[in-house]
């Protein structure tokens, strides 16, 4: 039996790295370590899967050149998902991407894209998750709630962790949860603001005034009482040093990249009393890895179009919801990811109505209604490579098993080889 | 037929995560997605005990549910993320490509049909 120990789980963006794993006849027999997702996602290997063509079971070769004929021969081509993969197949597939004239996008934009927006028009004050837990005496979770999305982000950054300057944990932090529900996360802060769905921008703008020392007039913004938004300015004025942790009730809530405008915003304000920085909640294990990817490969972080020759950029038209959603895509490739079970109706029967190739560990709801399906070694398990963490930071992924197939990264390659001979034949 | 409007958000639950890790077609993953939550006042309202079967709408489309109770305002519903889910959102142009998932206006109503 081998041991590994320090093993990254890369279900989501918390990346824990302190997993130990017992492999023996090439099977995790055992694991400490991680949450309840984790062990799920170590402990329950993928169901052994094989190519298929229209249903059909064939090879891997096979399988690959009709892939490469779906693309090499559709008009206007998606290149979607990416968010649980290694860095190493991202880059792979922007360079297929960029062969085919396809749009690329990854799940980013369907979580935190409008953030990244935000990001983009203003910067944002941010810092390592090493400095959550070794500084931050203020916490304010906005929209998100890591008790059920991110379950040991309490524990190993946030809330009951303890690090230089915050030696007694929980008891060194002051914790604020804004929410339109009392979540898991809300039941255990300090100050819980409770907003009116799609209230969030105005609840925002409320908080930067009474942090600015402005006058406001009104009783309640956005269904919070005044008292409670001083309290919460109060006590965030009074931090040594805060972080902002903001989830998709930002960025999915009306107003999308302008409510997170506000957040950030609130952070500059902050910074002229305190030092105060700002963490996105990314949820896939390696979206983050996505936009970092296509960024320093396209200059643009996703929604990405090759179709003139060079990348443009345009959220809400090449983004991948939309240009289902218009009916422009004729052909998609789906690489770890499911879109046809996470986008909303009207894109997800797009997809069942075009030709679509998905490679992935997981026979997933895509795959289902694909043309031809390619499973993959799952990244993190069967394949190594590359992952980011919510805040920036890469960790290594290992292999622990190995598969019959190859990474995602290999695939890709191949695919990109067999639609230039498709192009040159 | 007694009905509740509401504002639909779905979300993430440590169920419907870890049903995600057991695979799409695990017991659990559908169990989960196949649920919405509601206030206590809002399932009186239905007349709905836990477990019952009902449908809720918005302008994007319709799905069945087993409903259970939580801690919630009365006017907002919640369901975990899937493919249940997504009947309901939709997409929405010039939201720089981010479907409405959450602040949903829906319409739940009790479904004497039992089936979700």
């Amino acid at each position: 039996m081998a041991a590994y120990e320090g093993v990254v789980c890369s279900f989501c963006g918390s990346l824990c790295d302190d997993i130990t794993v017992q492999v023996e006849n090439n099977a995790i027999v055992s694991m400490t370590g991680g949450c309840a997702i984790g062990r799920n996602r170590f402990m329950s290997p993928p169901e052994a899967n094989v190519p298929l063509v229209r249903g059909c079971e064939t090879s891997l070769q096979e399988a690959v050149d009709a892939a490469a004929r779906i693309l090499s021969s559709a008009r206007y081509p998606l290149v979607y998902g990416l968010s649980s993969t290694t860095t190493e197949a991202q880059a792979a597939a922007v360079r297929l991407a960029e062969t085919l004239g396809a749009s690329i996008d990854s799940t980013s934009s369907v979580c935190h894209g409008p953030g990244t927006v935000a990001r983009q028009m203003l910067g944002i004050p941010t810092c390592t998750l090493g400095e959550v837990r070794n500084r931050a005496d203020v916490v304010l979770f906005w929209g998100c709630n890591p008790v059920e999305a991110h379950p040991r982000h309490f524990s190993r950054y946030s809330v009951q962790a303890r690090g230089w300057k915050t030696p007694d944990g929980r008891r060194n932090r002051t914790v604020i949860a804004v929410d339109v529900r009392k979540t898991l996360t809300a039941k255990t802060a300090d100050i819980f603001l409770q907003v009116e769905p799609n209230s969030d921008f105005e609840v925002l703008t409320a908080l930067r005034a009474l942090t600015n020392g402005a006058s406001l007039e009104g009783d309640t913004f956005g269904g919070v009482p005044r008292s409670q938004l001083a309290q919460a300015a109060e006590a965030l004025r009074g931090a040594k040093y805060g972080v902002i942790l903001f989830g998709m009730g930002l960025t999915m809530s009306s107003g999308c990249q302008h409510n997170v405008y506000q957040a950030l915003m609130l952070a500059r304000d902050l910074n002229d009393y305190t030092a105060f920085a700002v963490i996105p909640m990314r949820g896939h294990g390696n979206v983050a890895g996505a936009e970092a990817v296509m960024t320093w490969l396209t200059g643009y972080p996703f929604a990405v179009n090759f179709s003139r020759g060079y990348p443009r950029y345009s959220p809400g038209e090449f983004s991948a919801v939309d240009l289902l959603a218009r009916g422009e895509a004729d052909a998609a490739l789906v690489v770890a990811s499911d879109p046809a079970a996470t986008f909303p109706a009207v894109a997800a029967a797009r997809l069942r109505q075009i030709p679509m190739v998905v490679v992935d560990p997981q026979f997933s709801t895509t795959a289902q209604v694909a043309q031809v399906y390619i499973p993959s070694a799952t990244a993190g398990i069967a394949a190594g490579g590359t992952a980011y963490r919510m805040d920036g930071v890469p960790l290594p992924l290992r292999r622990l098993v190995d598969s019959e197939y190859p990474s995602d990264q290999r695939i890709l390659n191949l695919i990109e080889q067999g639609v230039r001979e498709c192009f040159t034949s | 037929m007694a009905q509740v409007e509401a504002v639909l958000i779905t979300g993430r639950t440590v169920k419907q995560g870890v049903g995600l890790a057991q695979g799409k077609r695990s017991d659990l993953y559908r169990q989960e997605t196949g649920c919405v939550e509601l206030s206590a006042a809002a399932m009186a309202e239905l007349g709905a005990a836990p477990g019952d079967v009902v449908t809720v709408s918005t302008e994007y489309g319709t799905a069945a549910f087993a409903c259970r109770p939580a801690d919630l305002p009365n006017s907002i519903v919640f369901i975990p993320y899937g493919p249940p889910a997504n009947e309901l959102t939709g997409h929405v142009a010039g939201r720089s490509g981010m479907p409405a998932f959450k602040g949903i206006g829906c319409t739940v109503r009790r479904d004497d049909s039992g089936c979700v």
